[in-house]
């Protein structure tokens, strides 16, 4: 009766073929009656107050007090526009009805296969138990195969259902990008007090995220944006709220940081802004706020910032900061129509899910008699590895080659009940409920090996089966403690946190606005890395995701709310000539054990915000082309920097001839 | 296509190569990205004759745009035509798969077979051509 948004699914059509399908679907005819209001901006919504409720709120210390006390104050606000997730395998799915006994296979590209089972069994009145999902693997995901996804399989098994035939359902790029949501839309608005050497004492700031028509995981993006924002710095006064706005647009849900890139964007602007203003250098500013050793989070959780100091320094070092800096001035200086910036941004990324219930994870274990294990386990593989992980882990622990494991895919039928897969803990969760499964095997097994330690897999299997020795084990992890209470605004939500730090450099051409990513230098602190090739996979593609969040990714909406953006040719994610010259990274040697697996530390989502330090370069070179020009003053930028806003904001006598 | 002679009979001329590919002979290697041709995930290898020259040419394409009533006489090359698990894997699939190029291996298929129309073009390709070449290879997993 209400739809509440362009995008929305109102019906769906089944054909035999795609062609056919296309057709009948141009014949449904839909009659709308438009309602007021339509808001779709997050400032429309604050009109209207059209907010998901509750408001969330964080405070530490007193900061009406702490502004009494202070040289400066200042007060601003950046925008920073949505994402989407452009996984290069659209919404694909294929339901098959058995036809006996009610069974149904879900075969699915999907992070949350527990979801997908329920939401199909729950439309088909069927119980869970005959409904079984399976994924072999996800052509890339980041957080937008959760929930959009159980509904586009509901809606295909039911009309596998009621035709009792196999049915596929695979998104066209346009559809897929108009359907489903993206990242969060953020507003900030910020009021520091600072002394003039660049301390941060007070400050007040103000998140709203553009939720979109549905709730989804709307209130635990600003919560987790909230928990994050202060980044790597301490600000001993602090009060910062949080509203996830109601709009007419297409229901907003997890990417790949959850919050955290446009909290971190927020504050990190914030800082640089104040380093305009005392005339300070803004990595002078961002190293006198940063956290110092034992301290504690706004959250009262204790954090240890000593390695988040040694990737500050390490990258500085590595970078060349200070020589490279002269030389970009140098270049500046000599150059009136290009201009080149540098920056550095230090990273603190909290990881946890909030509870211990979403870090539950399940593994199964079977060794058969020749001596071949099976494993599987119930995290996906969305490209980040995980599987190659697990298989590592079951070498390592039952001390064979991995060329003698094998690891099939997920399937609910083989491991109930697990989380999704996401928040940068499924490899530690799952390689956890793997070890567990393999401990439980040779605990068992234990006899039989010793009675014959030169045997190979094969003997003990065998004398196993012989001795009525069960080869299959389930494992399970009960999750990570986590607690967060939003009364009194303290908890220990997170169970340990990634640092690192970022250097880029970048060229703009004050003409066109187009820029060029010339070097990045990164530096983390992984803990103890269970594959280096994997981890260092998944911190180049997240910072290339985040230099494509915050510097060529622009969604276009019409005034009434269509979405314009609907490919790649209109909206652009990083290609290869977006890649810098050069990219170096390097992690900090381990140092502390911690109890997560082998002590790695998840890094899926922690790489994106490094992306702003090239939205940071830019904005430094678009300073030094305003100063040459005689345009002193706070530099506003949103984001994202596109070349349209980096020409604009390059003003000389051109953008003067044009009506604003 | 892949070195053996298909012929179709009275095709619909809005067919495009890409769901002939993965639909009619089942070749499901070539992958569909956005239907469009800004991904690059459906790019396989097009050689034609030119009788003039006496000279085959070859170059990638994007299977989704490229109907198959365009291809009378031509040669297409996919990612199953170059080498596989089951027969031998060809260098390019090898050197992207070992120095770790490939995360959810989505678009590797589209990127392979421009390195290799690249390599076939140019034996020594300099960075230029290696930035133009995949310069329409999209990849959200690597970068």
């Amino acid at each position: 009766e209400e739809v509440s948004c362009v995008g929305q699914l109102v019906c769906a059509v089944i054909a035999e073929s795609e062609v056919q399908a296309k057709r009948a679907a141009k014949r449904v005819k839909v009659v709308y009656e438009d309602l007021q209001p339509l808001i779709l901006t997050i400032e429309e919504a604050i009109q209207h107050s059209s907010f998901f409720e509750p408001e969330r709120k964080l405070e530490y210390g007193n900061v009406d007090e702490a502004f009494k006390g202070v040289d400066q104050i200042l007060e601003g606000e950046i925008h920073m526009g949505g994402q989407e997730h452009f996984y290069m395998e659209t919404q694909s799915m294929l339901v098959v009805p058995k036809g006996e006994d009610q069974e149904i296979d879900v075969y699915v590209s999907t992070q949350y296969p527990k979801y997908v089972q329920d939401i199909v069994a729950s439309t088909l009145k069927l119980p869970a138990n005959k409904v079984m999902c399976h994924v072999k693997r996800v052509g890339g995901a980041f957080g937008g195969k959760i929930f959009k996804t159980g509904i586009l399989a509901a809606i295909t098994a039911f009309a596998a259902n009621k035709h009792g035939r196999a049915v596929r359902c695979v998104l066209e790029r346009g559809e897929d990008m108009l359907i489903t949501g993206g990242r969060h839309p953020y507003l900030g608005k910020y009021k520091a007090g600072f002394m003039n050497d660049g301390r941060i004492v007070a400050l007040d700031m103000e998140h709203y995220s553009n939720g979109g028509a549905s709730l989804d995981e709307s209130l635990i993006v600003i919560e987790m944006g909230l928990l994050k924002m202060e980044n790597a710095y301490k600000f001993p006064n602090l009060r910062c709220r949080a509203w996830a706005c109601k709009t007419n647009g297409p229901s907003n849900t997890a990417l790949r940081g959850f919050g955290f890139p446009q909290a971190g964007l927020i504050t990190e602007s914030c800082i640089t802004e104040v380093a305009a203003r005392c005339g300070l250098a803004p990595e002078k500013v961002r190293t006198i706020n940063m956290y110092k050793e034992i301290d504690q989070t706004p959250y009262k959780q204790e954090i240890n910032a000593k390695n988040l100091i040694q990737c500050w320094k390490e990258c500085m070092a590595k970078s060349s900061y200070t020589l490279r800096k002269a030389a970009v001035e140098k270049f500046n200086s000599k150059n009136y129509w290009k201009k080149k910036g540098l920056a550095v941004v230090p990273l603190k990324f909290p990881v946890g899910l909030g509870s211990i219930t979403l870090s539950q994870a399940a593994a199964l274990v079977h060794i058969y008699l020749d001596g071949s294990v099976l494993v599987t386990h119930g995290g996906i593989e969305l490209g980040q590895g995980v599987h190659t992980k697990m298989i590592q882990v079951v070498s390592r622990e039952l001390k064979m080659p991995m060329s003698n494991i094998h690891l099939r895919g997920t399937s609910t039928e083989t491991v109930p009940n697990t989380n999704s897969s996401g928040g940068s803990v499924v490899a530690d969760v799952n390689g956890l409920a793997v070890k567990d499964a393999c401990q439980t095997l040779l605990k068992r097994l234990e006899p039989i090996i010793s009675k014959n330690p030169q045997g190979t897999w094969k003997d003990w299997a065998q004398a196993a089966f012989d001795e009525s020795i069960s080869l299959s084990a389930t494992g399970y992890f009960r999750g990570y403690e986590s607690d967060m209470n939003w009364e009194t605004g303290e908890g220990h939500p997170f169970h340990y946190f990634v640092y690192g730090a970022a250097c880029s450099e970048v060229e703009i051409d004050c003409l066109t606005g187009a820029h060029k990513n010339i070097r990045t230098d990164i530096v983390m602190d992984i803990g103890y890395s269970i594959n280096p090739a994997l981890d260092i996979g998944q911190i180049e593609g997240a910072f290339i995701q985040g230099v494509g969040l915050y510097t060529i990714e622009e969604l276009q909406y019409s005034p009434q709310g269509v979405l314009h953006t609907r490919g790649p040719n209109q909206y652009k994610i990083p290609a290869v000539c977006d890649i810098p010259t050069e990219l170096h990274i390097s992690f900090l040697p381990p140092s502390e054990s911690s109890n997560t697996l082998y002590s790695s530390k998840g890094l899926g989502e922690s790489g994106l915000f490094l992306g702003c330090s090239v939205f940071f370069a830019i904005h430094d070179a678009v300073n030094a082309a305003r100063r040459e020009r005689g345009l002193f003053g706070p530099l506003k930028l949103n984001s994202p920097l596109t070349p349209e806003k980096i020409r604009m904001a390059c003003e000389d006598k051109f953008t003067k001839m044009i009506p604003r | 296509v892949n070195g053996r002679k298909v012929i179709e009979k009275n095709v619909d001329p809005e067919t495009m190569l890409l769901p002939y590919l993965r639909k009619k002979l089942r070749l499901t290697g070539t992958k569909y990205g956005c239907g469009t041709g800004g991904c690059g995930a459906c790019t396989v290898m097009i050689s034609r004759y030119t009788p003039t020259t006496k000279r085959i040419s070859h170059h990638a394409a994007n299977a989704c745009l490229i109907p198959i009533c365009s291809l009378y006489g031509a040669s297409v090359t996919t990612i199953e035509g170059i080498g596989s698990t089951k027969t031998r894997i060809h260098p390019v699939q090898e050197r992207i798969a070992k120095c770790h190029g490939t995360q959810c291996g989505f678009c590797t298929p589209g990127m392979v077979m421009s390195i290799y129309t690249l390599l076939r073009n140019h034996p020594e390709p300099s960075l230029e051509q290696i930035m133009e070449a995949l310069g329409g290879n999209l990849c959200r997993c690597t970068g």
